[in-house]
């Protein structure tokens, strides 16, 4: 049920049309979905950027109230990279991106403790000018 | 004006000399640990120890691992498990946490308590046996000293071989 969710979720943010981060283009899809409990709680999804990919750029939004120490993250992994990025204060994270070229990326939506949190979270695949070359994603895991 | 200039930009140089020197030191510290573990043939004693973000100003610095999970004649691996182990005094906003990821499986951890004695709580993948990624990160620009510790295990909990390659030291 929660999978179902988070897929409509996907599939349906992705149509959206803008969403309030002022360095995210409209190209990029967006989705949203909740993390549970769990302290340990992942999302995970991956990303088959097409031939032409330079590199691949997320960003997250915690859209929960502040709690103290309980704060999400995405993280971007492909082959021997990884990087990550925060929301704090109710604000969209930095944009952060893998320059991994065309491929599997994977995305994922973490946090650091016990309590569930609403996101949204913002991805593109694109080339090294900034051009989108894609955003069919494939949920693996939701947690 | 000129004098001024030059020692505005030697000590610019000499910073940034200071940074690569730390993150050497910090990749040394990790290859020593994990070399020393091996060369001692521990099998129960897979930790490390380094500092990430030694400049302090990259939120987004990542450290990444990988670890192969093989059967050393202790048994088939079923899973590995992670705890993570933030040195540094707190700092409110800025947490370390480790993540495994394995096919289409991850989970995480994180130590909510910087600077005690403790341990994060475990993070583990069934992930059975084969290549897993590791990784450190954290929530907010900032250097920090952690401890990680990583072992992979039979289904009845008996530590297997373990192995690890390091892949970025951030």
């Amino acid at each position: 049920m929660k999978t179902t969710s988070l897929k409509k979720a996907f599939i349906v943010a992705a149509m959206l049309t803008g969403f309030g981060h002022t360095g995210l283009s409209m190209a990029y899809g967006i989705g949203g979905a909740v993390l549970g409990n769990n302290a340990s709680a992942t999302d995970l999804a991956s990303i088959n950027c097409p031939s032409g990919t330079h590199h691949f750029s997320a960003a997250v939004l915690d859209t929960s109230p502040p709690v103290a120490g309980l704060l999400v993250s995405v993280h971007i992994y492909k082959d021997t990279q990884m990087t990550t990025a925060t929301s704090t204060s109710g604000n969209w994270s930095d944009i952060v991106s893998v320059n991994g070229g065309a491929g599997t990326y994977y995305l994922s939506i973490r946090k650091t403790n016990v309590g569930a949190r609403n996101f949204t979270v913002g991805w593109d695949c694109r080339t090294s000018d900034n051009i989108s070359t894609g955003i069919d994603l494939k949920v693996l895991q939701v947690q | 004006m000129a004098i001024d200039r030059y020692n505005v930009i030697m000590f610019s140089y000499t910073q940034k000399y200071e940074a690569i020197l730390m993150k050497i030191a910090s990749l040394k510290k990790i290859i020593m640990a994990v070399s020393i573990m091996v060369a001692a043939g521990d099998a129960s004693a897979h930790s490390a120890g380094a500092t990430i973000d030694a400049a302090g100003n990259n939120a987004s610095a990542t450290d990444l691992a990988a670890v192969i999970c093989y059967d050393d004649g202790n048994g088939a691996p079923h899973h590995l498990y992670t705890q993570i182990q933030d040195t540094s005094s707190p700092v409110s906003g800025l947490l370390v946490s480790t993540q495994i990821y394995k096919d289409s499986q991850m989970t995480n951890t994180t130590d909510t308590v910087s600077g005690d004695a403790n341990y994060s709580d475990l993070a583990t993948l069934n992930g059975g046996g084969g290549e897993y990624i590791i990784s450190v990160s954290k929530t907010a620009a900032g250097a920090r000293n952690f401890n990680i510790t990583y072992h992979c295990q039979t289904a009845a909990d008996v530590h297997t071989g373990t192995d690890i390659t390091v892949f970025q030291v951030q």
